[in-house]
């Protein structure tokens, strides 16, 4: 399959200042992560909160500036173009916010915020906004009647979909799903990842789908990476990772999540500590301090991601190691 | 019956209570005898004049002004050309300063909302917050310097002091706009600013919009309703800056007008000029509550 994106050791560091100014320090909220989306593919991303993944979408789409790396879309490193031909290529990636309350101008009707797309970049003559605008609500399962509403007059449900309309308003290839359903009900969560699923069998639109629920990315993704303080540990075929996890991190998150079945038997990870700082990360394996299988090459050595099947790779010492001794 | 309508009788009915009461305390004030006090007598605090018959005044006063007993001032001119003459300078004035105002405020609101070096922002900043700083005296006698060094290099647009022509209303005006100007662009800059951190914001920058369509029809629609709330925070500054400009621009205004009826005692006219005043403020108020009710809709989701 043709690649849609490629990222290559993308890196953000946010300068702070102390209070006096004198210090500066550097968040390193994204750490040198690479991947590729294929298209018509969903890649899930999925880490606890401050990990990255939420600044990783904002650094693809270029909503902010990355301090290193390449972002390369059917071929075009979108890393060194102009402003004016990333304002072109937008057309291309298009972003679903995860707050539909304050993700649509209030200050606008629905009709107003899906033609603004259209009359950018002009995917339809001016006098067809109205028809393709009517459209695009079909497509998100709502009545054309909504066309002249306010957002406040929607729920949050249907503001998701008015979000996920927009979205594919430019015909995109490539959309970024940033938790569009951990502000909704359990209830319309389905609908509207089953509405995803629907339109990227339609429209032939791969995902990059950032998410906190591993149900929610075991049911959406076709492929999965774990990110842990700014670095992607693990990421693979979505089967293969959820059956076969390999970084400790992996495991204790997988073992995390709740079963619906009070009889069944799990093998119990325990993590020990907090989760270092973004300023201070720990030397070597970032995970380190809190493995319970930290060897001493893990406190100085930094584990890169390496295959361990064609569709599975994992940055950590400890399978490096069963790699080459075999054994648990 | 229609809730909108319902809020807005009972907003008008408290403005002209409070009207009714501004009134009153005006006419009460004019109306109390200059040597009136109040002392201790065998023990007792015992009143100079009875409050009975204050109160008995104010109410005849209060009938004769409903009744247009004040056709002349003291010293015999008419009282009511008087008025309407200082009132159309000080409203010329008003108008001309509140537009400038606006105008100046909001481009130095959006220029100072830039973003840029942390350096430049703070100096913009700075150049918002000095004006608000000094005392109006001190803005209105660099005024008249800078016009006088002008006539004194042969340039005579502006006059220093004094009324007749459109010249002698230009720095009058500029000195009124100044403060609320500088207020207007804090205003403006701050509520941009928060703004431009909104999820719809960074959408339509995802979108492809271009920096000036996202400030234009994003921000400022947006920011607008912020805007227009804060205005009526400067009806008070703008009224009070009427005082210090017209005088000493020795400008014959209504501010004016009630100065110089008050030093010749002459309580008819200082207490008609003083509802003017109110008249002016009230009005003013009103105009910038509807702006705001207009462009907020949040306010109409209220409502509804």
């Amino acid at each position: 399959m043709n690649k849609i994106i490629e990222v290559k050791d993308l890196t953000k560091h946010f300068k702070v200042t102390s209070k006096m100014g004198a210090k500066i320090n550097f968040v390193k909220a994204v750490n040198g992560i690479s991947f590729d989306v294929s298209e018509g593919e969903t890649l899930g991303l999925v880490g606890e909160s401050g990990c990255g993944k939420s600044t990783t979408g904002r650094l693809i789409l270029r909503l902010i500036k990355p301090t290193s790396g390449d972002i390369i879309l059917e071929g075009k490193n979108i890393n060194q173009i102009s402003d004016k031909e990333l304002r072109k290529i937008r057309k291309d990636i298009q972003v679903v916010f995860q707050n539909p309350y304050s993700a649509l101008d209030p200050k606008m009707t629905i009709a107003d915020i899906l033609s603004e797309p259209l009359s950018i970049h002009k995917v339809v003559y001016k006098y067809h906004y109205e028809q393709e605008v009517k459209r695009l609500l079909h497509l998100v399962g709502l009545s054309e009647k909504d066309m002249k509403k306010f957002p406040h007059e929607f729920s949050g449900g249907q503001r998701q979909r008015i979000g996920i309309a927009r979205a594919i308003a430019t015909k995109p290839k490539f959309i970024i799903c940033d938790e569009p359903v951990s502000a909704l009900d359990v209830s319309v969560q389905s609908q509207i990842l089953n509405l995803l699923t629907d339109l990227q069998s339609e429209l032939k639109v791969s995902y990059l789908f950032i998410a906190h629920g591993l149900n929610v990315i075991r049911h959406m993704s076709n492929k999965v990476g774990v990110m842990y303080l700014g670095k992607i540990v693990e990421i693979g075929a979505v089967e293969e990772l959820y059956n076969n996890p390999q970084h400790p991190y992996t495991k204790i998150l997988l073992a995390s999540a709740p079963i619906a079945d009070p009889f069944s038997v799990r093998d119990r990870h325990f993590v020990k500590g907090e989760v270092p700082s973004p300023i201070s990360i720990p030397l070597g394996c970032s995970f380190h301090p809190r493995c319970e299988f930290a060897m001493d090459i893990c406190k100085i050595k930094i584990p890169f991601l390496k295959n361990i099947d064609p569709n599975h790779k994992v940055a950590c010492h400890l399978s490096d190691y069963q790699e080459r001794f075999g054994g648990e | 019956m229609n809730p909108l309508i319902i809020n807005a009788s009972k907003k008008a009915l408290s403005i002209i209570l409070l009207f009714c009461i501004f009134i009153y305390i005006t006419v009460f004030i004019s109306t109390v005898p200059k040597n009136f006090t109040i002392k201790q007598v065998d023990g007792k605090w015992t009143a100079t004049y009875p409050i009975k018959n204050i109160m008995k005044s104010v109410n005849n006063k209060l009938v004769s002004l409903a009744q247009g007993d004040y056709k002349t001032t003291s010293n015999g001119k008419d009282a009511i050309a008087l008025i309407k003459a200082s009132l159309a300078k000080s409203m010329r004035l008003l108008t001309g300063g509140l537009i400038i105002a606006m105008i100046l405020g909001l481009f130095k609101g959006i220029f100072d909302s830039r973003r840029g070096k942390s350096k430049d922002s703070s100096l913009k900043i700075l150049l918002t917050i000095i004006p608000i700083s000094l005392p109006d005296i001190l803005i209105v006698a660099i005024l008249q310097t800078f016009a006088i060094w002008l006539i004194q290099n042969g340039i005579k647009i502006f006059r220093v002091a004094g009324s007749g022509t459109w010249n002698h209303e230009v720095l009058p005006i500029v000195a009124l706009s100044i403060l609320p100007a500088c207020y207007i662009a804090r205003v403006t800059a701050l509520s941009i600013e928060s703004c431009y951190e909104k999820e719809y914001v960074k959408a339509a920058l995802g979108k492809g919009c271009s920096g000036r369509r996202i400030l234009w029809n994003h921000v400022m629609r947006n920011a607008f309703g912020i805007i227009f709330e804060s205005l009526s925070n400067i009806t008070a500054l703008i009224i009070s800056n009427m005082l210090i400009v017209e005088y000493m621009f020795s400008f014959p205004g209504i501010t004016s007008l009630l100065m110089n009826s008050y030093r010749s005692f002459d309580s008819n006219i200082t207490i008609v000029t003083v509802i003017l005043i109110g008249i002016i403020y009230f009005a003013l108020d009103a105009i910038f509550q509807l702006l705001k009710r207009a462009t907020y809709r949040s306010l109409k989701e209220d409502a509804a």
